[in-house]
């Protein structure tokens, strides 16, 4: 489904009004200023894949911001991540200036007053998604708004070309798989949020990595061992389990932890099924060494921000994907819809 | 590591064990005639291996023998992303050309070869196919698929996948888990979204046990001159039009199906050493060519080098 806003239909004196009433529809209560004294055409084309709302806005000069009292109409859960192609912009958040140019990005959180300028023409992707579909801490949400991610290289050009990818397919792609696809852009998120929070951890001594790897090759090929622990897994690399805990603080995990985690990601991707059926929560979680369907429940939407049953609608393949929420329902009450500036295509 | 300072008659035997150490047991033989030459870079990133390799012409095989050679040797799912130059890949029958900028996804549990007919730079990443969580029917629909950049989610794996192996480098290892967890997941993704494909094509349902049937009866009957579409058809119980049907979705005629194998089984026997080698033209009629030299010119434009210089090769290399 795609929701497209154009202005090219509306006479240039309205435009400022309806781009306004179109942004806040479209993400959140803004004010929006037009900065041109007749504000040129200006599109966004929007798609949902999941979770995640991608939109292509493109426009003239403005300055948008986000007070307290806008924030209070609503939409305060949200994050967007703008992805600039073309134009600069400068974003201030929690008292931090952003400057972004084509090819870098930038994330604010709707929860808190910010506000983006935009002095040229531009063209940027947003991408909008509840902060409840990523199982992130609170902390490790602040490291991702506040600053510019150079797309030069590492985890920020990764996550770049991912979205990008992500975007330019956006209309074409079934509602399972782009489901699936949304899921995996919020995951990397977690991990540039995860890699920026940069919990510093010791420098491991080679010798450490080796039976590092060794331990982990271990564990994968025991996930559904149910009585997988530290002490077993100790036992078996001859090291104590003071050891073995000592190996992993170079990871910045527990153990526990990271078995739990590569558990949680195996339950995901089984939890999709085939094409033939797909099998039941209790049997995936059984399957992958939870002992206890609720504690398995309650640390799936620990980390991925939703219950396996939900996860299990946003993939499923059949076919109801499910309601599908307009965003722009079209043309403002009491406006003669030919001369709206609205187009909805579905 | 790259192979420039290895004498020429020793590079083949070079490749193989380089990526038989860094991927999975695999032979490589150039297939240019040329002086070979090439570079391959690997990486780990958690349980994902990517090597990146950039080579002139060659043929990498997966056989049979090195499957039973190592028969506790942990099944991968293999995913060749190419860069630059084409690739045919052959697995379950199925033959496949990999778009430049396209991926393609094959098993290393089974036999499978790669043709590279060009200079190539290509990367590939292998992992635990238990890690997928993808039941064993759907890989079998999925291997030895191709996607292009334009297509499905080639658009969105592609650029990624490519970004990554240019990076793979640079990340801490928690990162690299969880970046591991990533690729999974996206494999995953794709061998559903193949596996939904074929079975929407009929290709997974019971014209699959036919073609599979047929296949077979080919490959009994390669030495037989008078194999024809007719007498498969025949031999059947349906008609021509039917089986040309059954192999559209295959991506290849039936005649070009049988002389593919007959020249496999031609390269395979060329190929083995022995002390009293049999002549090109008893090979050739031993599997169903008739003309010599037709059989000569199909060789050669399969393989780029003649019947000859494919035992040449070949003997050198092994021993």
């Amino acid at each position: 489904m795609s929701v497209v806003v154009d202005t090219a239909g509306v006479p240039p004196a309205d435009r400022a009004e309806y781009w306004h009433e179109a942004v806040c529809r479209t993400f959140i209560p803004l004010d929006v200023a037009l900065l041109e004294s007749e504000p040129a055409p200006a599109t966004i084309t929007s798609h949902r894949l999941g979770s995640l709302q991608v939109s292509l806005v493109r426009a003239g000069p403005q300055r948008v911001e986000r007070g307290a009292g806008l924030i209070a109409r609503g939409g305060e859960d949200h994050l967007t991540l703008a992805l600039q192609h073309r134009g600069t912009a400068r974003l201030v958040q929690d008292g931090h200036q952003v400057e972004l140019r084509p090819g870098t990005f930038a994330i604010s959180d709707a929860g808190r007053p910010f506000a983006k300028e935009l002095p040229e023409p531009f063209v940027f992707t947003a991408f909008h998604w509840p902060r409840s579909a990523v199982g992130v801490s609170e902390e490790d949400l602040r490291v991702l708004t506040g600053t510019a991610f150079d797309t030069g290289g590492g985890t920020a050009a990764l996550v770049a070309a991912y979205l990008e990818g992500l975007s330019r397919s956006a209309d074409s792609l079934e509602p399972c798989l782009a489901g699936r696809l949304a899921t995996t852009a919020l995951d990397l998120l977690a991990v540039l949020a995860h890699e920026r929070r940069g919990r510093s951890v010791p420098e491991a001594p080679e010798a450490a990595l080796a039976t590092l790897a060794r331990v982990k090759d271990h564990i994968l090929r025991h996930l559904g061992d149910p009585d997988l622990s530290p002490e077993r897994i100790a036992a078996v690399h001859h090291v104590s389990v003071r050891y073995l805990h000592k190996l992993f603080r170079f990871e910045g995990v527990t153990v526990a932890r990271w078995i739990q985690r590569q558990r949680l990601d195996m339950c995901r991707r089984d939890l999709v099924g085939s094409t033939a059926r797909r099998a039941t929560v209790a049997a995936v979680a059984g399957r992958w060494g939870f002992v206890s369907a609720s504690h398995f429940s309650r640390a799936f939407r620990a980390v991925y921000g939703m219950s396996p049953r939900e996860w299990q609608a946003v993939t499923w393949a059949g076919p109801a994907p499910g309601p599908v929420r307009l965003l722009l329902a079209g043309p403002a009450p009491g406006r003669n819809p030919s001369s709206s500036g609205f187009g909805v295509a579905v | 590591m790259t192979a420039a300072s290895v004498p020429d008659d020793g590079k083949a035997a070079f490749w193989s064990g380089a990526m038989s150490r860094t991927l999975v047991p695999v032979e490589v033989v150039p297939l240019s005639g040329r002086p070979f030459d090439g570079l391959l870079v690997s990486h780990r990133l958690g349980y994902v291996g990517i090597s990146t390799l950039e080579a002139d012409a060659a043929r990498v095989s997966r056989t049979a023998a090195l499957i039973a050679g190592a028969p506790r040797s942990e099944p991968r799912v293999g995913v060749g992303v190419q860069v630059a130059g084409r690739a045919v890949l052959e697995q379950d029958g199925r033959r496949v050309e990999v778009p430049e900028g396209g991926l393609v996804l094959y098993d290393t549990a089974r036999p499978y070869s790669v043709d590279y007919p060009e200079r190539f730079r290509t990367h590939l990443f292998h992992l635990p196919r238990r890690l997928l969580g993808v039941p064993e029917r759907d890989l079998r629909l999925a291997a030895g698929a191709a996607v292009g950049p334009a297509e499905g989610c080639g658009s969105v794996l592609l650029p990624f996948l490519g970004t990554l192996a240019v990076s793979a480098h640079c990340y801490s290892a928690p990162v690299g888990d969880r970046l591991a967890g990533s690729v999974a997941d996206l494999l995953s993704t794709l061998v559903a979204q193949l596996a939904v494909g074929r079975v929407a094509d009929g290709r997974g349902g019971p014209n699959e046990h036919l073609v599979r049937r047929v296949r077979e009866y080919v490959d009994r009957h390669l030495g037989d001159p008078e194999l024809s579409p007719e007498r498969i058809a025949d031999a059947h119980h349906i008609s021509v039009r039917y089986l040309h049907r059954l192999f559209e979705g295959e991506g290849v005629t039936v005649s070009r199906f049988i002389q593919r194998r007959r020249l496999e089984a031609c390269a395979r026997e060329l190929g083995r050493r022995g002390r009293t080698a049999p002549t090109v033209s008893a090979v050739a009629q031993r599997w169903g060519f008739v003309n010599p030299t037709h059989f000569s010119r199909t060789f050669r434009a399969a393989y780029g080098v003649s019947p000859r210089e494919w035992r040449a090769l070949r003997t050198d290399e092994a021993g």
